[in-house]
Parts: C-alpha cells; structure tokens; sequence
C-alpha cells in the first residue's frame, strides 16, 4: 500500500485548530542557531488519513479477528471494558507531577492494583513502574545486584535454564552479571545434577518461567528453590506463563523472592502490535527497601507517592509506569475475581491439553505427559517432504489462522522445527477444533502436495516476504527509500 | 458480590460442560493434569482476592474512585517532560482500531503489513524530524531511550564515564544512573552557565579532565531554554566522545534543529506530546534515532522495506541480528515489546497536522509562552530567571507567591498548576524565594491564559 508521503499534496490537511498566537514574533525569538528549516512531513485530507490507517488496520491479524496461539505470549481476548475505562479523560488527563492529593483516585487504583497482585502472586510488596516483561526482569535482576552488592558481592553470576526466553539473559546481563546456562533433563525440567554442579558461592540468582516454555510445570520446583537458598542465592520468577497458575499455586509460596507479571499477557492488556505493556515486579519483604521509586504507598486513608527510600535501586523510567495499561489490568482482575481468574487458568489448561491431544499424531508432542498452558509439538515428520516448519505456519494463513510461535524454544532434544501452540483460556471450542482440522489437513498437504505449502501464503495481501532482501538493503525510512 | 450469572465469565470462551468433554477427548482429568503441582503448596481454597464484577458493578465502583481526582482540566502550567496538547479525533479513533491494539508484534509478516508500514512510516517521520540516518520503532519512554543511548556510547567508546548536562531533566539522569550503576560507569555533570545553558567553558573542562563515552544535552532543556547544539559538538567531537541531543517536548521538533545538521550521534526523546495522553505519567513513547554506522549497536526493533516473492513492496522487522531472541545475553538491549501502538498513534498525530500544521502547533506554543511570561511579568509578582536565554514553551519564573497561595488562587480554573522547583541549583532573585516551572501550550486558549493571569496578579 502507498505511504502516507505517495499521498501527500502539498496545501491539504487533516487538521484543524484556532491558532492564536502572534506567531511572527515566535519565530523571531527563535535562535538562529537552533531554527530549523520546516519540516518534511507528509499533508493529506483528514478523509485521505482516515482512510489509510483504517486500511492498514484492516491488513493486520488480530485477536479482534481471530485466533492467535503465540505460545508464551498468551493472545487472550481483551474485554472491551477495560478499554473503556482506561479510556477515562478523569484518567488519561492526569500529569504525572501534579499534586498526589488531587490524584487519589487513580493513585488508590494502583495501591489496590498491587494489592491484588500480591494475593495472586503471593508477594508481599510491588513496584508498578516498568513498562514491560524486560524492564521488569531488568528492574527484578537489579534489585537482586543492589541485594547482592550489600550482602554477598562475590555472587555475580545468574544461572538461566537453556529453555529460557532470550529476554532472561539478556536482562541478567544488563543488570550486571554473567549468565550460565543451566541444561534441561530429559522431562524437561531443570537438570538437577547441573543445578547442584553450577550452584555455587558466585551465582546471585536463578532465573526460571515456571511453566517452562513448553508448557511443563517445574516438578522440582521445590528442591530448586530449597538448593538456591541453602546455597545463598535467590529465586527469580519470570511471570510469562503464569496464565496457567493463578487460583492453583501462587509463585511466591513456592520459593521465589522476585517475580514480574507480563500484564499484557496473564491480566488481558492488548498487546498493541508490540506494546505499551507494564510489568509490575513483586518482591518479598526482604527486598521492599531496594524497589525502584516512586513506590505508590497508603498512609491512613491517603495514597502517596513515596521517593525517599535509600536503598531503591533508582527510577526505571521518568514517572510512575504506565498507568494506562494498569488500569486495564486493574479492571480485568476486579471483572475475573477469585473465581473467575481460576477458571481462566483452569480452561487455559483444558484447552492447551486438547489441542495437544487432537494434533499429537500429525505433530509429536516433545514431551509426551498433560501439559500446562501451552504445548510445543514438532513438525520434524515432514521434513522429508521438503517441508518446513515455516512452510507449514504460512499454510496456516490460508487457512485464516495466525500460526504458534516457531522455532522456539531451541534446546536439544527438541532443538528444531517446534511449534509452541497457547489457545488461551478464551476460545472457544469450534475455534481451536477449526485450528486442529487446518494443522492436520496441512499436514495431508505435506505429504500429497508439499508446494502449496512451500509456496503458502496465498491470501494474504503479501506473499511470503523477503526478509533477507530487507537486512541486505537496508530500507527503514522514507528517506532511505528515495535513495535506493 | 454477585456476577451476572455466576460461573459463567464473559471472556472465556468454554463452558464447563465443554471443558469436560474436552478432558474426555484428551483422555485426562484435570487433577490428573495438576498432579504435577507440590501438593503442600498449592492453595486449598484458591485466592482470597474478592468475587468477579459484573460490567455495571465494575464501572460503578471505578467511577467512585475517579471521582477522587480534582475536576478534569483544559490545559497544563505544567510540563516537565509530561505536556498537555490537542489530540485530533482522527488520531483518538484511528488509535483504537483492533488491527493496531489487538494484535502482537509482527512475526509474521504476512499478517502484520498493516502495523510493519505503519510503524516504517513513523521511523520516516522521525528520520525527518530528528534529521538522523534511522530511528527504531520505540522504546519505552524518554527517561529509557536516554539510559540506553548512554548503554549504546558505552558499548562504542567504553570510556566508563559519561558526561550529563547538569540541565537534564533530573528524572532522566536518575534513570540512566539505575541503568549504569551495576557496570560502574561514572556519570558526571556539566553545570549551566549563568545564562541556563550548558558552558561551553565548562564543558571543556569537563572534556579535558576524563575521557568520556558520551556528552547528553537536552535541549530545551530542564528550565525550557533552547540549546546550542552545533556549539558544543565540535567540542565533543574533538575529545572522542558521542555526542547525544535529548528532549522531552517532542513538539520542539518542529522548530528546532536536531541531529546530524548539529553533529549528534544519536538523538533521543519523548514522543507523547505527539498525539498522546498524559495518563499520570504513562504509557508514552521512546524516540531513539542514530546513525547508519550504528546500525549493528541502537537497541530495539526496526522496520524495513523489502519485497514478496511476486516483487510487490512489503515490510518486516529487520536488523534482528542485535537482538535478544537470537543474541539472548549479547544483545544490544533485553528490549522485547516496545511501545508500537504509541509509535502508530505518533504517525497518525503527524500524519493529521503535516508539514505545516506541526510547524504552526509549536510557533503557537512558544507565543503562548511569550504571552503567558508577558502577562506574569507586567503583574510584578513574577519574573523570569535566565530572563536572556531563549525558551520554547516552559521558563522558569521567580515570585514570593508560595506553592500553597498559588494552588488555591488557580484552584477555581481548570488548569494544573506550575512546578514548584525546590531541587534545583538556580540563581536567587530577590524577595522572590520560590521558583516556578511554567509551561504554556496552545491549550492555554487566550481566556484561559488572561483567567491565570489574573488569578496570580
């Protein structure tokens, strides 16, 4: 589809505004040093905008359309309420830096938010400030370095599970350690050999996602957390996947002493084509002290703002999160309650073990025993055919379904050709058992006719798209284009 | 509480009954499925969080929170790196629609055109306006884009030490000392002149003493004053250091001069007076924009334009090689989901004013500024501190009017008072101890504007 600058004419507008200021002088008072020559920005009719961006809107895959099994990204429905509300001027046109008591409202919406979050979590305390999964595994991991400087500075290390999403070591080493990878067993759990071998007087911290990502529940979960503590480290909890824990176990129960919660996953915040998100981090008492500021506090009756806390470990950002999105959170936990929040876990489960019982035949599960949330399943079988994975989530298409997330996770013995598949607890049955007759039907396909697979996608409004091509000739502006 | 039906919840999408049938078809029990679980942990009686709300119940007792705020405002004397300014309907609507916020990042290209051109227009936009080589698709915020770029000039100069403008928003210092803190990278500051900006005498100094990854200039800066950017780079330059230009009124962007014209390495900033709301601080919008010889080290994702197998033009995410899930602890950054949906909200906000119209929106913020400065300094209750220095759309004003006197004279008029500075190494002005940060936007309509005015004469 053209841009916005193929549309652009010269003179039209989208805007329209009562300008009122002696704008002569403003432009006399700039300084010749910093004035800049006007800039080239794209004039299309308000009708001509309209239109693209609806256009565009429309040319996008979205749970809004349909299903989404990104496994570990947990695509659930996010209610239109929550928009709604979040939505609120008496919200949206609050600053930041005005008056906390002109503020209780919504500063009493973010106390009771962490509230709730540590009596599903099992936490004693939150921040609410970072605004996705890996600033809050940054702010989780420096709060374990500031810990470690005070107590134990030897501890440098952070032990990762090869089965880890990348943001975990990624996060670790931004934070200021080095990571060592810690093997999975044959179950797929935490090799507990490697564990006792690598757990020494240099690690700080173990990071696990618990369910792991292929949907397996750590079953030594318990003699982890009592190995890392005995040895002097402490437990991280990667929230991505609590989806399939709440009402069940709560992470802080099992051990661990520093979580965040991906509230665009677990809590039914939109994901907005790659965020905003927010992810609150949880800590227990012990760690409260090192929370990055400011911490939203009640005293008495009245919410504040605290700054003055010595041993924080600073700001992550320059206000106090990103209250938008926390309000949908905040919403959707007082729709689900108690017992709405276990029945989503409870049917996330239900549905993530059916799709990996209707498809285990044609995609051989990697694990072969109920999973939790989620379920990775291979597509090593049609290799034969000349048939890849990728080949199969674009056949996918066709069949108007966005594919799981493939190629991951990446650890032997499943190191090639997964697909972790997440139906999340809000399809319904038709939909997953209309996603279960494409994968099978597909897999038919592979064998009879390889080439509508290796040729798919073919209704979409691009064929397969040339990735090499782009990271060859680097085109990622308006300008580089004109120049190519 | 009871839920409309209870049992029943609006967004899940099986029924007991097909959850049964499921387990069925699977061959499982549930608890055969939970077995997995350490008995002794597990909760025996669930959460004690309160029952689910039904929709009525819910907005109900969210409105009798809201209605705890003070009443809702038409303009902000406010900013401070947070700046209240129109947001066109087309941009409140196009915002909305669920191709852009119900879908995830764009794996899969084929399915994503829509938010990949999207957010490739957005990086053109930004291109232009900062004058750099590439700009990313977003990062969280401006306090974040500024800790990276110190992260990025470290891993380019590895000097250990970076050097501040004593002028920065003091809330994005803080940031980037968290980000620093465990590589032990010293971060010192360069004070301002008389005049409220960055000396260049100082700045030699500084540059002359230690070795330094990165110079960070904000402009305009933390008082509202327009730096000189082409000035200090030769400086900069000279010394081996990157040169970083920051802001956090993105608005600037359409009068001011950033980037390689001014000899920036990497330009960074807030975005949300680009169509966003406040929303109490956030989500808003990381604006990171560098150089091509950089292409291998910027954090966060990127755009590019490329073609399908049928040779028609089409875009996906490229340059991934940096990137977390292929370099896990190599990458540039842990960054993963960024603020795409605040990125496409910035480009339909341009896309609705244009060239001229984002021109036009920031000459009305500086002459609002000018008018509202005019009208507190003519009542001799107020007076301008740097009174020389150019600004933009906030100043510092100096006034015996304590912060007290000052929120109930502007308590009847929708307007979020000015920031009482109290942290700040600023001049002293005589019989006027308390300092105030004023921001003026085109919000500040010319009624509301002489409504303040008299309120605080």
């Amino acid at each position: 589809m053209k841009t916005l600058y193929d549309k652009s004419v010269e003179g039209r507008t989208a805007f329209s505004f009562a300008f009122e200021g002696d704008t002569e002088r403003a432009l006399a008072a700039v300084p010749a040093y910093a004035r800049s020559e006007v800039k080239r920005l794209p004039e299309v009719s308000e009708l001509e905008l309209v239109r693209h961006f609806t256009n565009l809107a429309q040319q996008t895959y979205c749970v809004d359309t349909g299903f989404y099994p990104l496994g570990s990204c947990t695509m659930k429905y996010n209610p239109k309420v929550n928009e709604v509300l979040a939505g609120d001027t008496r919200l949206t046109q609050r600053h930041p830096l005005d008056a906390p008591e002109d503020n209780q409202g919504v500063l009493q919406m973010c106390y009771e938010l962490k509230e709730l979050l540590a009596d599903i979590t099992g936490m004693d305390d939150f921040t609410l400030q970072p605004a996705c999964g890996a600033h809050g595994e940054l702010a989780g991991m420096l709060i374990i370095h500031a810990y470690m400087r005070d107590h134990d500075p030897r501890r440098t290390r952070v032990l990762i599970p090869d089965s880890a999403h990348g943001t975990n070591p990624a996060s670790a080493a931004m934070a200021g350690f080095e990571t060592v990878t810690v093997p999975s067993d044959e179950r797929g759990g935490v090799d507990l050999a490697a564990l006792d071998r690598l757990m020494d007087d240099t690690v700080a911290a173990i990071m696990l996602t618990n369910p792991n990502t292929v949907g397996l529940f750590e079953e030594n979960i318990v003699a982890i957390a009592e190995l890392v503590h005995a040895r002097g480290g402490l437990l991280y909890y990667d929230g991505a996947n609590l989806n399939a824990l709440m009402g069940l176990i709560r992470p802080g129960d099992l051990g661990f002493d520093v979580l965040h919660l991906n509230l665009h996953k677990t809590f039914a915040t939109p994901h907005g084509g790659g965020g905003p998100g927010a992810a609150p981090v949880g800590v227990k008492q012990f760690l409260a002290s090192y929370l990055p500021v400011p911490v939203v506090v009640r005293r008495g009756n009245e919410y504040a703002l605290e700054d003055d806390r010595p041993g924080s470990i600073g700001r992550m950002s320059a206000f106090h999160g990103n209250i938008g999105v926390l309000a949908k959170a905040y919403a959707y936990i007082k729709s689900m309650g108690c017992d709405g929040l276990a029945a989503a876990s409870r049917a996330a489960i239900v549905h993530a073990n059916y799709v990996k019982a209707r498809l285990s035949a044609a995609y051989p599960p990697a694990y072969d025993r109920p999973v939790m949330h989620e379920t990775v399943l291979s597509a090593k079988p049609y290799d034969k055919y000349g048939v890849t994975l990728l080949d199969i989530a674009k056949r996918l298409m066709d069949y108007g379904f966005h594919p799981p997330t493939i190629y991951f996770p990446h650890f032997p013995p499943f190191a090639e050709e997964v697909m972790m598949v997440e139906p999340t607890e809000s399809e319904s049955r038709e939909t997953i058992d209309a996603f279960c007759d494409a994968l099978i039907r597909i897999a038919d396909e592979a064998r009879e006719h390889p080439e509508l697979l290796t040729s798919a996608p073919h209704g979409t409004v691009v064929t397969r798209v040339d990735s090499t091509r782009a990271a060859r000739v680097v085109i990622t502006s308006h300008r580089d284009r004109k120049e190519s | 509480m009871q839920s409309s039906a209870r049992g029943r919840f609006a967004s899940i999408g099986s029924t007991p009954v097909e959850e049964k049938s499921m387990l069925e078809a699977a061959n499982l029990q549930f608890e055969d499925i939970v077995q997995c679980l350490p008995k002794g942990v597990c909760l025996a009686h669930g959460l004690s969080i309160p029952e689910g709300l039904a929709e009525d119940q819910l907005i109900d007792e969210w409105d009798g929170m809201m209605a705890k705020n003070s009443a809702p405002k038409k303009a902000s004397l406010i900013g401070a790196g947070a700046y209240m300014h129109v947001v066109p309907s087309t941009v409140a609507h196009l915002a909305s629609l669920p191709g852009f916020v119900t879908a995830y990042t764009p794996y899969q290209p084929e399915l994503s055109q829509g938010t990949l051109q999207a957010l490739f227009e957005y990086q053109s936009f930004m291109v232009e306006l900062c004058d750099m080589e590439l700009a990313n698709c977003s990062l969280y915020d401006g306090a974040s884009a500024a800790a990276e770029a110190v992260l990025m000039t470290e891993r380019i100069r590895k000097s250990g030490r970076v050097l501040v403008a004593q002028t920065m928003h003091p809330n994005y210092v803080a940031t980037i000392r968290t980000y620093v803190e465990p590589h032990g990278i010293a971060v010192d500051e360069v004070a301002a002149d008389a005049a409220g900006l960055v000396s260049p005498g100082a700045l030699r100094d500084a540059l002359a003493a230690h070795e330094y990854s990165a110079v960070l200039v904000q402009s305009p800066n933390y008082y509202g004053i327009i730096e000189d950017f082409a000035t200090l780079a030769d400086e900069i330059h000279k010394s081996g250091a990157l040169f970083v230009q920051s802001f956090t009124e993105a608005v600037a962007l359409g009068l001011l001069r950033y980037g390689m014209a001014t000899g920036a390495d990497i330009v960074v900033g807030e975005g949300q007076s680009l169509g966003l709301p406040l929303s109490f601080g956030g989500p808003h919008l990381g604006i990171f924009a560098t150089l091509k010889k950089f292409s291998r080290e910027f954090p966060g994702r990127i755009v590019g334009e490329t073609v399908d197998t049928e040779g028609r033009t089409a875009y996906v995410m490229t340059l991934r090689a940096r990137e977390q899930d292929i370099r896990r602890e190599k990458a540039t950054s842990n960054i993963c989901s960024n603020h795409a949906l605040n990125a496409i909200r910035a480009a339909m906000f341009l896309g609705s004013l244009g060239r001229e119209g984002f021109r036009s929106l920031a000459l009305e913020n500086m002459a609002k500024l000018q008018r509202l400065v005019d009208g507190l300094e003519s009542s001799g209750r107020f007076v301008r501190v740097f009174g020389e220095s150019p600004v933009f759309n906030e100043a510092i004003l100096a006034s015996g009017m304590g912060p007290e006197d000052m929120r109930s004279r502007l308590a009847g008029l929708p307007v979020f008072p000015p920031l009482h500075l109290t942290d700040r190494a600023v001049p002293d002005t005589r019989g006027k101890p308390h300092r105030y940060l004023f921001c003026a936007t085109e919000l500040l309509k010319e009624h509301l504007l002489r409504q303040v005015v008299g309120a605080l004469s």
